[in-house]
């Protein structure tokens, strides 16, 4: 057993936090509490291992090789330096910081998410042709169907009661097919936790 | 200090000295020999011959031995008839071969040799035993005790391999402790020949020099006559032996045999050793050692050779010479080493030679390397010639890979018999089939030492390796430049129409856009929740998005926010990312600069970034006070759940509504299990992505949450609801536009493809 304490303590303490679920008895919240205390601070931990793992052995190491693409590494550094530096000087909840902060984060991500509309409309029309088949034709045609249902430009369906009917049946489809994703998840999720209890599964031996 | 005298240069040596200071050769030790019956190092080869033989005991009783007798092969049958022949024929030739030195004086460990007891010798140490006794004095009687055993393969190599190094003799003045050449030819059989015993005891006293080293045996000198054999004659199967199984002393044994052969010269009593005669007997027994000392020809199983026991009655090709003398006439030169029936050409009397060496053979290698003979030899041959193996139960059942038991090659499809029916090869059979050779190579994937892959891993990863094949493949397509600047051009083109139609959709479709009459139930499910919320109770207002969708979910929340604003509830704002609190608070000023009289100072508190993921919202639902201990003012941080509002708050449940705003629905699934089961009656509330919508119907249908507003358009029914214009109603031309002009393109696209030859049709003609 390549190491049977960090088996040990996986088993317990996913023990314990199921437990806490079915009996929320003092004794139990008394040691369940604490530890997700602890996998919170953890969980702050290891986001600032990797911002200083991805600006020093990242960044700074490409730096140090030759023949790299060494500008963006050294955008990405000094931008770096400066937010920590302003946000340590006025303090995270500083009103013009965080402004700054924003301003700049949320075009930049909107941006990108604008590209991908436009990346996937591109797509779009390569639809059928690679996947010139069944699934491939019933995909082409949901799209174009879900896409005009919700433009809201069937709306006068209200006053056709078989239209409307029509309408709210592929409503509820996307609805069953979240049922099915969401069931598929469950098993999965069910299964993984069952395998990491037992030993099965180790994601934390590294 | 007792000294102990090397048997072979009769100098004195350390008493305890294991070798011979001065020659290297191997001392013996009475008093073990006493105790033991045996040296020591007779005592470690029994040890390992009966480890390696364990499964097989060597040891047998006289009625064991009379039926391994029967199991003798027949070469060395025939020695020994030959033998017997001999010796009967010169007995009365042979005076000096009588016993200088009475039975008495025979230790006791020989005395047991003679009283059949030997049986517990190992023969695992033919093979350097023979080598030993070749350089030396060799007495017929020890070789007559020795013979093949019967019930190993390893002691039938041992045997082959003493042949070998028979033939690689050489020529020297010393002579090793007699004991270590007589001991390992001492097994069970000598029980069995209790006639021959009392004629042997004479030449094993000779051997056994060892014991009393002034005692020098009879045939010593007339074993010295070997010493003057040339060289040349032997230096090439020597080194042609090497390829067998070495023993552990066998180096040193040659140690012990160069050194005083560069000392001492052969005397001039030595007898003349007619080489040539030893090479033409040897001769026909040259492709039996050949065929030792060969690498195993590619197809041929040596594993089946080896394993093969003699007594199977199969295998007497391998130790029959004559058998395999045609087959590889071509490699050596046969000759026969002794000629009985010249006694004029016969250097030794019949007594000079031990039996075993007057009716075997010798090899008279080539000058050819081995290697290039192993090249030579014809493998049809070979295996014609070599019997198959009737190996034991036992071996067979722990052979790795049995022959036999291999699973047939699945014939593939005779291609010659595939016809091609399209194309330029219509009509020509065996063509290569574009489907045989299609996912059939790949490139080897490695894996490292470090990651461990179980080969359902492998299987899953081959699985999506052939899923992304095509894809992958399309990028080793060399595009045109003009098409890939075509194509540049056509992505500019459909970026700029979107922008343009978002940008003027509006006074486009103004004339044209349909408001929605119907309102979802999710939507209207919040806007009841809302209106029924009580006024004392703050409402937790969390964020769990990306900055990326900030522009939809701002407009989904709005009408909300300003909503529960104009109701004048109080917030806590939280979140579980780092920015998504600093982006509430901004729209919630925005949103309050609505609604008159709404002082954000005294209705909102910041909480902060809740880390974690789904352990902090479990901690949350536990102990909130602990899980977020602390809100944000401007400049300091202070104690939150000192605040007038949240001082009536020790849980979630205390809340009067706990609203989302999520983009994904995996963060949005993780609320509504760990949150959801502890609260109560407080109405779980989402406003959400489009994009997450769907995956939130099911939570919403079975009660586990109150209500969600998806995207644009539960903003829009919700402002509709509200009834209060604002982003959503006031963009709504721009966004029906754009769907119906993205649906458009699409159906087109479809159109054209399914019109236009597929993409596999188009990449074959090229």
């Amino acid at each position: 057993m390549k190491s049977p304490l960090s088996l040990i303590v996986a088993i317990v303490s996913g023990l314990i936090v199921l437990l806490g679920y079915f009996f929320p008895s003092p004794a139990i919240h008394a040691i369940r509490t604490p530890m997700l205390d602890w996998a919170v601070t953890l969980a702050g931990v290891a986001s600032f291992a990797a911002i200083l793992h991805l600006i020093f052995g990242v960044h700074i190491k490409r730096l140090r090789e030759a023949g790299s693409k060494k500008t963006f590494s050294i955008v990405v550094i000094v931008v770096f330096l400066a937010v920590a530096i302003s946000g340590l000087y006025f303090g995270p909840d500083q009103a013009e910081f965080q402004k700054v902060v924003t301003a700049v984060q949320v075009p930049i991500e909107t941006s990108l998410m604008a590209l991908l509309a436009i990346t996937l409309s591109y797509s779009s029309l390569n639809l059928l042709k690679r996947q010139r088949n069944w699934m491939g034709l019933v995909f082409f045609l949901s799209v174009i169907l879900y896409l005009v249902i919700n433009s809201g430009v069937l709306a006068f369906s209200a006053d056709i009661p078989a239209l409307q009917n029509l309408l709210s049946g592929f409503h509820q489809l996307p609805t069953a097919g979240a049922r099915g994703i969401l069931l598929g998840i469950a098993l999965g999720s069910l299964a993984t936790g069952i395998r990491i209890l037992t030993g099965s599964d180790r994601p934390y031996s590294g | 200090m007792p000294e102990n005298l090397c048997p072979i240069c009769q100098r004195p040596n350390d008493a305890n000295a294991e070798r011979c200071w001065y020659c290297q050769a191997v001392l013996s030790h009475e008093n073990e020999a006493e105790n033991n019956g045996n040296t020591d190092w007779l005592n470690s080869f029994r040890e390992d011959s009966a480890q390696s033989v364990e499964p097989f005991p060597v040891e047998s009783t006289p009625e064991e031995s009379e039926e391994k007798q029967e199991e003798i092969p027949d070469w060395l049958a025939r020695i020994r008839t030959r033998e017997q022949l001999e010796r009967e024929a010169s007995k009365d030739e042979k005076p000096k071969a009588e016993p200088e030195e009475p039975k008495e004086d025979l230790p006791d460990w020989l005395k047991e040799i003679k009283a059949g007891n030997s049986g517990k010798q190992s023969e695992t140490v033919f093979q350097e035993e023979s080598q030993t006794t070749s350089e030396n004095t060799v007495s017929e009687e020890v070789f007559e005790k020795t013979e093949l055993p019967s019930s190993t393969q390893k002691e039938q190599d041992d045997t082959e391999e003493w042949l070998s190094h028979l033939a690689a003799w050489r020529p020297v003045d010393n002579l090793p402790s007699a004991s270590d050449s007589l001991n390992p030819f001492l097994d069970e059989k000598n029980s069995n020949q209790p006639d021959n015993l009392s004629d042997q005891s004479v030449h094993l006293t000779s051997l056994t020099g060892s014991d009393d080293t002034n005692k020098q045996p009879v045939e010593l000198k007339s074993s010295e006559g070997w010493q003057i054999i040339p060289e040349e004659s032997v230096t090439e199967p020597e080194s042609s032996n090497q390829d067998g199984p070495a023993e552990p002393d066998q180096t040193n044994s040659s140690v012990e045999i160069e050194k005083p052969h560069e000392v001492m010269p052969p005397g001039p009593d030595e007898i003349a050793f007619d080489v040539d005669s030893l090479r033409e007997e040897f001769g026909s027994q040259e492709s039996f050692s050949t065929i030792e000392n060969q690498e195993p020809e590619p197809g041929t199983s040596p594993f089946k050779e080896e394993t093969q026991p003699p007594d199977s009655g199969t295998d007497n090709s391998l130790l029959e010479p004559a058998a395999l003398t045609d087959s590889f006439s071509t490699t050596s030169e046969s000759t026969p080493a002794f000629l009985e029936n010249l006694p004029g050409a016969e250097p030794f009397l019949q007594d000079d030679l031990p039996e075993w060496l007057a009716s075997a053979t010798i090899n008279k290698i080539d000058q050819k390397p081995a290697e290039e003979i192993s090249q030579e030899l014809d493998s049809k041959i070979l295996d014609a010639n070599i019997d198959e193996a009737n190996l034991p139960d036992w071996l067979q059942a722990i052979r790795p890979i049995s022959e036999k038991g291999l699973p047939e090659a699945e014939s593939e499809p005779e291609t010659s018999q595939i016809i091609e029916e399209v194309g330029l090869l219509a009509g020509i059979s065996g063509t290569l089939q574009s489907s045989q050779v299609s996912g059939e190579f790949r490139k080897p994937v490695g894996y490292g030492s470090a990651l461990k892959v179980s080969e359902r891993q492998k299987s899953n990863a081959n699985l999506l390796a052939s899923l992304v094949k095509d894809n992958l493949d399309d990028e080793d397509v060399e595009i045109p430049k003009n098409q890939k600047i075509k194509h540049t051009l056509f992505r500019l083109a459909l970026a700029a129409a979107l922008i343009l139609i978002i940008l003027f959709g509006n006074s486009i479709m103004s004339g044209l856009t349909v408001v929605p009459k119907l309102f979802p139930p999710e939507v209207v499910a919040v806007y009841d929740k809302v209106n029924a919320l009580p006024t004392d109770k703050p409402v937790l207002l969390t964020g769990d998005f990306e900055p990326a969708v900030t522009g939809e979910l701002s407009w989904s929340s709005q009408t909300l926010i300003e909503h529960m604003m104009r109701r004048n509830l109080n917030f806590a704002v939280l979140s579980v990312n780092p920015g998504g609190d600093v982006i509430l608070l901004q729209q919630l000023e925005t949103i309050s600069q609505k609604v008159p009289g709404y002082d954000l100072s005294t209705h909102v508190i910041d909480l902060g970034y809740l880390p974690g993921g789904s352990t902090g919202l479990q901690l949350l639902t536990k102990d909130i006070r602990s899980a977020v201990p602390n809100k944000y003012d401007v400049y300091d941080v202070h104690a939150a759940w000192n605040s007038p509002i949240l001082q009536s708050v020790h849980s979630l449940n205390d809340f009067g509504a706990v609203i989302i705003n999520s983009d994904k629905p995996e963060s949005a699934r993780v609320w509504v299990e760990q949150i959801q089961p502890a609260m109560d009656a407080t109405p779980l509330l989402f406003v959400i992505s489009a994009q997450a919508a769907p995956l939130l119907e099911p939570y919403y249908q079975s009660g586990q949450i109150s209500g969600y507003i998806g995207g644009f358009s539960g903003s829009l029914a919700y402002e509709a609801i509200f009834q209060q214009s604002s982003n959503s109603t006031n963009h709504l031309g721009a966004f029906q536009a754009s769907l119906l002009f993205i649906a458009a393109l699409v159906f087109m696209g479809g159109l054209i493809n399914l019109i236009r030859p597929s993409a596999i049709e188009h990449k074959g003609h090229h």
